[in-house]
C-alpha cells in the first residue's frame, strides 16, 4: 500500500520534517520521548484495542528512509481524518504558508 | 527458465510473505533496491478501518546454497558493499533499524521446494542479523557468524518488531 502511495503522490518529497512536526503540534499531536534518537515519535488518541496511535517521524530530513516515514505517516493521518492523502499533504503547506 | 539465483530469490520472497502473513505484519517489497530489499511494517485498526501504525522494520534479503552450519552459527559470506552498506545503515544513515535476512538453501535445487497435495513446503529456513561494526576493507565478501537462535519466525519477526518500538534497537 504504502509504495504505490509513494509513487502516486510525487510531491511528498518536497515535504521538510518540520513542516510535519509543525503541522502534528497544530493538531495535538503529542511528542513522547522514545530511546531511538533517530525517531520522533507522536502520541494521539487510541486504535480499536485501546492502545496508543503513534506516528514516527525520522530525527533528521538527510536520512535515507525519510520519504518512507513521512509517505507512512501522511497515509495513517489520512486515514484518522478521513481525508484523502493529496488534502493532508495540502493541509501541511497551507500550515507553512499561513506562518 | 529463470536462473536458479532468481528461482532463489523468488523464494525467499515467498519465505518472508509467508512468515509477515502469519504474524500479522504488511510486507512491502521495494521494485528497485536502493539500500534495503523492502519493510514489515505493522498494522492496526481504528474504527475497523486497517492501516499501517508508524513503526517499520527494514531487510536486506540474501538466498544461497553457499552457507555452513557449525554447533551454534550459520556461516556465511556476505558481499562487503553489502555488508558494508548495512553498517553504514545502522552507524548513520537511516533512520529504521535494517536488518539481513539469509535463506539458507540446500544445494539441491530440486529439493527447495516440495509440493504435495496435504501441504506446501519451502526448504531452507531464515535467519536473521542486525550488523554492526566496523566498515570492512574487504573487497569481495564478509564471513558473517549468525546465532542459529536467530530463526525468522512469526513469533522472531513479532519480538524484532517489538525491539524497533521500544527503541532497544536504534
Amino acid at each position: 500500500m504504502t509504495p504505490e502511495v509513494l509513487s502516486n503522490y510525487p510531491q511528498i518529497q518536497e515535504l521538510r520534517l518540520a513542516e510535519v512536526v509543525n503541522y502534528l503540534q497544530q493538531n495535538h499531536w503529542m511528542a513522547i520521548d522514545h530511546p531511538n534518537p533517530r525517531l520522533f515519535v507522536f502520541e494521539k488518541g487510541v486504535d480499536d484495542r485501546g492502545k496508543p496511535i503513534q506516528i514516527v517521524l525520522p530525527s533528521r530530513d538527510d536520512y535515507e528512509d525519510k520519504l518512507y516515514l513521512l509517505t507512512k505517516a501522511v497515509n495513517l493521518l489520512s486515514v484518522l481524518q478521513s481525508v484523502s492523502f493529496q488534502e493532508i499533504v495540502d493541509a501541511i503547506n497551507s500550515d507553512v504558508n499561513t506562518r | 527458465m529463470l536462473t536458479d539465483q532468481h528461482i532463489a530469490e523468488a523464494l525467499s520472497r515467498a519465505y518472508i510473505r509467508a512468515i509477515a502473513g502469519r504474524a500479522g505484519l504488511n510486507l512491502a517489497i521495494r521494485e528497485y533496491d536502493y539500500g534495503v530489499d523492502g519493510s514489515f511494517d505493522e498494522v492496526i485498526v481504528r474504527q475497523n478501518r486497517r492501516v499501517e501504525s508508524g513503526f517499520s522494520l527494514s531487510f536486506q534479503l540474501k538466498a544461497s546454497t553457499q552457507w555452513k552450519l557449525d554447533s551454534t552459527h550459520v556461516i556465511y559470506d556476505l558481499e562487503a558493499k553489502t555488508y558494508n552498506d548495512l553498517i553504514l545503515r545502522r552507524s548513520i544513515r537511516a533512520a529504521i533499524p535494517c536488518i539481513l535476512i539469509l535463506l539458507a538453501l540446500p544445494p539441491d535445487s530440486t529439493q527447495w521446494l516440495i509440493c504435495e497435495e496435504s501441504e506446501l513446503r519451502l526448504k531452507g529456513t531464515c535467519y536473521w542479523e542486525y550488523l554492526s561494526g566496523n566498515l570492512s576493507g574487504n573487497r569481495q565478501s564478509v564471513r558473517i557468524y549468525i546465532p542459529r537462535t536467530q530463526r525468522l519466525t512469526p513469533e522472531s519477526l513479532l519480538t524484532l518488531m517489538e525491539n524497533v518500538k521500544t527503541g532497544e534497537w536504534s
